[in-house]
């Protein structure tokens, strides 16, 4: 009694009290102080210092990470200890930065400067809008047509092409050789510049070739004034570094007239319609070679290959099947196509397809890797060339992927930016067509049986089996022909280390055929048509010339050698041009298949790794062994592949390293001549970017899914079990299951029975399905009653109908140099920091030995 | 001003339904549209949201001697909607004197509706939807000799293929520009499918590539009041009908342009 009576009394003064100040009887220890200190407002008004105090107190917990119902004694200790922070990561991350993207497809970096640069810029807008509309609009079009209407007449006239160019000769001899004064330089340099600005708004080809004219003039002027004004060195030293560098110079001019004459008249070949009557159309035999690829991945290529529109009796589909699996020839059985295998398993690739080739009779061979999934119109589109010109040995269509390969997946570049086979499918083998040199790229192409049984078969001697073949028919006098049209499709290679694996193939085999069968030499070649197979074999030769930029401005920051004797003006006077004018003409070549800048980032990552198998090669072409592609594997955890990045890693240190040395020897023993200085650090920063680009592409970022889906988007049609309808898209594909993208959310349960419908033209194709996942609109399907028939009826209607890749690259966004060179700079920049992450990741996992929280 | 007669040869083929989405399909589309039921069944209304069959309509004009003007409803989204209309108290329709009354004047003046729509003041794009009873009927007829193009609706049922060659021959014989359109076709059946590609092989090119397909939807709307196409934008039956009706508008289009031209170049 007597003790209850104080806790009586206390509970009834506080009734009183919490009466008089307003105070809600459950409120916390805030609130009574807040009453304290204000009174409660009048009806109607807000209570700033309940509002205010609120804010105060959620700031503050969030600041110390104290939670909603922790004590005064967790706040008491977080005012002084700091929680346990997971480490924030530098580099961004790929997946949310194309989230916030969205349909902007810039980098970041772009976006960033975009917005700081808004006012500036649209000041200029305005003003040059202004301009615009005050100043007569130029018609570039008719002006492009004027043009071409002048070459025609010129043309006409005899002889006028031979005097033509021999008085170009005369003029540039005379343009390289003249010596000018620095000032006059730098005019001409401006002017040519400015001729090049304007050149590069007229449409059109001879446009093109006025810029590539004139890049090569002021290269043919940097590379005399080099050649006699900057070798004069003061110590042997000096003198072996710079003729390194030298030597590496002469190899990217090579190069570079080699690659104008490749690629400045593109042929854009048209498909030639075949004859009406289908009895005159030729057999087909169409082989698909496999070695060690799963039933996935080659069951959809010969389910399509099947097919193809082409006379049933003259289209004969064979699968080569180098692993001699049951599962394969119970396969080829039941789907109706023929199965060979060998005994001998001589030669990879190359002797499968011979083997198969005395095995068969058709007048022609189809033959593609097992993972390109070619369309229906393949043959109708490929075969019309063969009946028109009875020389022509081969038509080879682009390797088109519909899977990012590591560098795009890394960086999130797909389908944004052109990758590294645009180039050479896109422009590459379009020019080389012009001079008859189309190289037979070993899947999606057609060869005719009688020459290739003439020249032996396919090529063995080497591991590009592919280009030597037709290197082999151009000497015979045949034909090549190039249809820029995708009419197959494949997956990419899904880790760095197997894309430099393929590349290095590549490298070791050009090298190789260099050796063995230079097209220098030997008969039977145009003089382009070397020109041709040589920048294509030179081009695997970049590693060394490569490595010695990326390493060259250390020589001068670490040890003081003056590798260019030249001073800094004079290099500005003639390098600066050069560079800048090649830049504008190869970003007008080539802008629409790489962006400026690319090729270095491309380059710089496999330079290391094809320069050893193309030396080895090159001293001793049958070294080395011949290694396949990995397809169809997957990356489960996010990692940064160490092996594959190591001598980036150093030779990005290296260079960091040279940075600091830079900074000492400007303030310290270099104070006289600190553009050289400058110069150099400039040089070696841009070097630090590629690099950086180079070891950023070794993250492999995480691929989510079990079995390998292929990215595909085709309209659909869902049917509910409640007899509605839904239209929506694919999303991806994998044998027996389809990733559709719903157009809003729908609540589906999982194992819920639901049919979808594709479309091949005016035919529905109808399937049955159960619900495998659903979240959001997103929707996983499997399918039910799965059947090789049921297969090809969905290869059908997804990547075997004919307007399956028409138009893919559409939505890259157009070359332009400045912005592209940030873009690098970018992809450098997350480059090192991605190392600095992944270094810090290794640090924890050695002294904490914890696995790090995903996040 | 062009006018579309929407036809069938089978009974629930989907043509009331059709004409009512149409015309909404083609208002967004900026054409001025009159739907117009010629079909004593009177459910015209019913699509276009009334929840009463209407007591006036296209049979005042033949009953209440040519004054049926103010007849017409205007919907929200601006169609114009002309029911058959005759209701009568207690629901029941028009007596059978007067049914016949109409249906001798029907059968006397062949050209009555097309005399009755031409002097609709509708601007040079707009459309003209007519909805009929099942063909063979007077009401259809009326409708053929009306129409610039006749939509002839099918579904991919057996009856259909079979009345088919009839109609056909009888289009053929009045010389009228024609498109077929299967409607409620189903994917998951197989008659289905065979069907679509007999009409395929028959028809040619005058069958539309956008075939409707079978949804549960479009009656559950009709039950709920509302518009099927606006009510489930993303069903794949609301697809096929946008892809229908855009084919429509452009047809119209031309055709009106091409009128205009040909009366420009006469004066």
């Amino acid at each position: 009694m007597t003790r209850a009576q104080p806790a009586q009394a206390l509970a009834q003064f506080k009734h009183m009290a919490a009466q008089e100040l307003g105070v809600g009887a459950d409120a916390g220890g805030r609130v009574w102080l807040v009453r304290l200190l204000f009174r409660p407002p009048r009806p109607g008004q807000r209570d700033w210092a309940l509002h205010w105090s609120n804010a105060l107190a959620r700031h503050m917990r969030d600041e110390l990470a104290v939670g909603e119902r922790d004590g005064m004694g967790v706040w008491f200790r977080r005012l002084f200890f700091r929680p346990r922070r997971r480490r924030v990561r530098l580099a961004a991350d790929m997946r949310k930065i194309g989230q916030r993207r969205g349909r902007q497809r810039h980098s970041l970096l772009n976006g960033r400067l975009a917005a700081w640069l808004k006012p500036v810029h649209g000041v200029a807008g305005g003003v040059s809008r202004r301009l615009e509309a005050w100043l007569p609009s130029v018609p570039w079009q008719k002006v492009s047509d004027r043009v071409d209407g002048w070459s025609a007449q010129l043309d006409r006239m005899s002889h006028m092409k031979t005097v033509v160019l021999l008085a170009a000769l005369v003029a540039a001899l005379v343009f390289w050789t003249t010596p000018l004064p620095l000032s006059a330089q730098f005019q001409l340099f401006l002017m040519v510049a400015a001729v090049m600005i304007v050149t590069r708004r007229i449409p059109g080809r001879w446009p093109t070739m006025l810029m590539v004219s004139l890049s090569i003039l002021m290269t043919g002027r940097y590379m005399w004034w080099r050649t006699t004004q900057t070798l004069h060195f003061v110590t042997p030293v000096e003198a072996i570094f710079g003729y390194i560098l030298f030597s590496a110079e002469i190899y990217t001019w090579v190069v570079l007239f080699f690659g104008y004459a490749q690629t400045a008249w593109p042929l854009n070949r048209r498909p030639v319609p075949l004859p009406v009557d289908v009895a005159s159309w030729p057999t087909v035999d169409v082989f698909i070679p496999t070695y060690n690829e799963p039933m996935s991945v080659v069951s959809p290529a010969v389910l399509a290959a099947k097919s193809m529109d082409w006379p049933r009796d003259k289209l004969r589909v064979y699968v080569l099947d180098d692993g001699t699996r049951e599962e394969f020839h119970r396969f080829a059985v039941e789907v109706g196509v023929g199965y060979i295998t060998r005994e001998e398993h001589r030669s990879a690739k190359a002797g499968n397809i011979n083997h198969a080739l005395t095995l068969t009779s058709g007048e022609y061979i189809a033959i593609f890797d097992c993972d390109h999934i070619p369309t229906r119109s393949f043959l109708q589109t490929t075969m019309g060339e063969f009946l028109r010109d009875p020389k022509c040995a081969i038509v080879q269509t682009p390797h088109h992927f519909f899977s990012p390969d590591p560098f795009e997946r890394n960086y999130d570049t797909f389908l944004r930016i052109p990758n590294e086979g645009s180039l050479f499918y896109g422009l590459i083998q379009d020019g080389n067509d012009f001079w008859n040199g189309t190289f037979f790229c070993g899947s999606c192409a057609v060869i005719k049986r009688g020459p290739l049984e003439e020249i032996g078969g396919i090529a063995v001697e080497t591991v590009t089996e592919d280009a030597h073949t037709s290197l082999k028919l151009h000497r015979r006098g045949y034909n090549s022909a190039y249809l820029r049209i995708v009419q197959a499709a494949g997956l990419a290679t899904e880790s760095l280390s197997g894309h430099i694996g393929q590349r290095i193939r590549w490298a070791r085999g050009m090298a190789q055929i260099f050796r063995v069968d230079n097209p220098w030499r030997g008969k039977g070649l145009s003089f382009f048509q070397r020109v041709c197979y040589s920048n294509a074999m030179l081009h695997f030769f970049y590693g060394v010339p490569r490595l010695i930029f990326l390493l060259m401005p250390c020589a001068y920051l670490f040890f003081g050698l003056h590798v260019f004797a030249a001073d800094g003006i004079s290099v500005m006077a003639y390098v600066m041009p050069y560079l800048f004018i090649a830049g504008m003409a190869n970003s007008r070549i080539q802008g629409q298949y790489r962006h400026s800048f690319w090729a270095e980032v491309y380059e710089s990552v496999l330079a290391w790794y094809t320069v050893l198998p193309t030396t080895i090669a090159f001293i001793n072409p049958k070294k080395g062994k011949f290694n396949v592609t990995a397809k169809g594997g997957l990356i489960e955890e996010e990692y940064l592949d160490w092996t594959v990045s190591k001598p980036y890693v150093w030779l990005l240190g290296i260079n960091i390293l040279a940075m600091l040395a830079g900074v000492v020897r400007i303030f310290t023993t270099q104070r006289d001549e600190p553009t050289t200085v400058l110069m150099n650090m400039f040089w070696g920063m841009f070097n630090v970017a590629m690099l950086g680009a180079a070891v950023g592409v070794a993250k492999e970022s995480r691929q989510v899914r079990v079995a390998h889906h292929v990215p595909l988007r085709v309209p659909a049609t869902l049917i509910l079990s409640d007899g509605k309808t839904v239209a929506c898209h694919t999303e991806n594909y994998s044998t027996g299951g389809l990733g559709i993208v719903l157009p809003v959310e729908f609540k589906l349960e999982r194992g819920q029975a639901i049919g979808v419908s594709l479309s091949r033209g005016s035919m529905d194709y109808y399937f049955r399905a159960v619900v495998a996942r659903c979240s959001g609109a997103h929707l996983g399907l499997k399918f039910e009653d799965w059947s090789y028939e049921k297969e090809r009826q969905l290869i059908q209607c997804t990547f075997g109908r004919a307007d399956a890749w028409i138009r893919w690259d559409q939505e890259y966004v157009p070359d332009a140099p400045l912005r592209s060179f940030l873009e690098v700079i970018d992809m450098g920049y997350q480059g090192v920091l991605r190392l600095f992450d992944a270094c810090l990741d290794a640090v924890d996992a050695i002294f904490v030995r914890r696995p790090r929280q995903p996040g | 001003m062009k006018t579309i007669a929407i036809l069938s040869s089978v009974g629930g083929a989907g043509r009331t339904m059709l004409t009512a989405a149409l015309a909404g399909l083609l208002a967004v589309r900026k054409h001025p549209v009159l739907a117009v039921e010629c079909d004593p069944a009177n459910v015209l209304g019913l699509y276009g949201g009334a929840s009463d069959p209407p007591r006036r309509g296209l049979a005042s004009y033949v009953t209440a001697e040519g004054d049926g003007g103010d007849a017409a409803l205007e919907g929200e989204d601006g169609v114009l909607w002309l029911p058959w209309g005759g209701a009568g108290d207690d629901g029941r329709g028009p007596d059978a004197a007067q049914a016949a009354a109409i249906d001798s004047i029907l059968h006397g003046q062949r050209f009555w509706l097309r005399d009755l729509l031409s002097r609709v003041d509708l601007p040079a794009n707009g459309v003209v939807l007519v909805d009929t009873a099942a063909w063979p009927s007077i009401h259809a007829s009326q409708a053929i000799d009306a129409a610039h193009l006749v939509l002839v609706v099918v579904p991919p049922q057996p009856l259909a293929c079979a009345t088919l060659p009839r109609l056909r021959a009888e289009l053929a014989a009045r010389n009228k520009a024609t498109l077929y359109v299967a409607n409620a076709v189903s994917p998951a059946l197989q008659l289905h499918t065979d069907i679509l590609v007999l009409l395929r092989n028959l028809l040619g090119a005058t069958l539309s590539p956008y075939r409707i397909h079978a949804d549960a939807g479009v009656p559950e709307a009709l039950a709920r009041n509302e518009n099927f196409c606006v009510s489930a934008p993303h069903s794949q039956a609301a697809h096929d009908m946008q892809g229908l009706a855009s084919w429509l508008s452009s047809w119209a289009t031309s055709e009106a342009r091409r009128t205009v031209a040909a009366a420009g170049g006469a004066s």
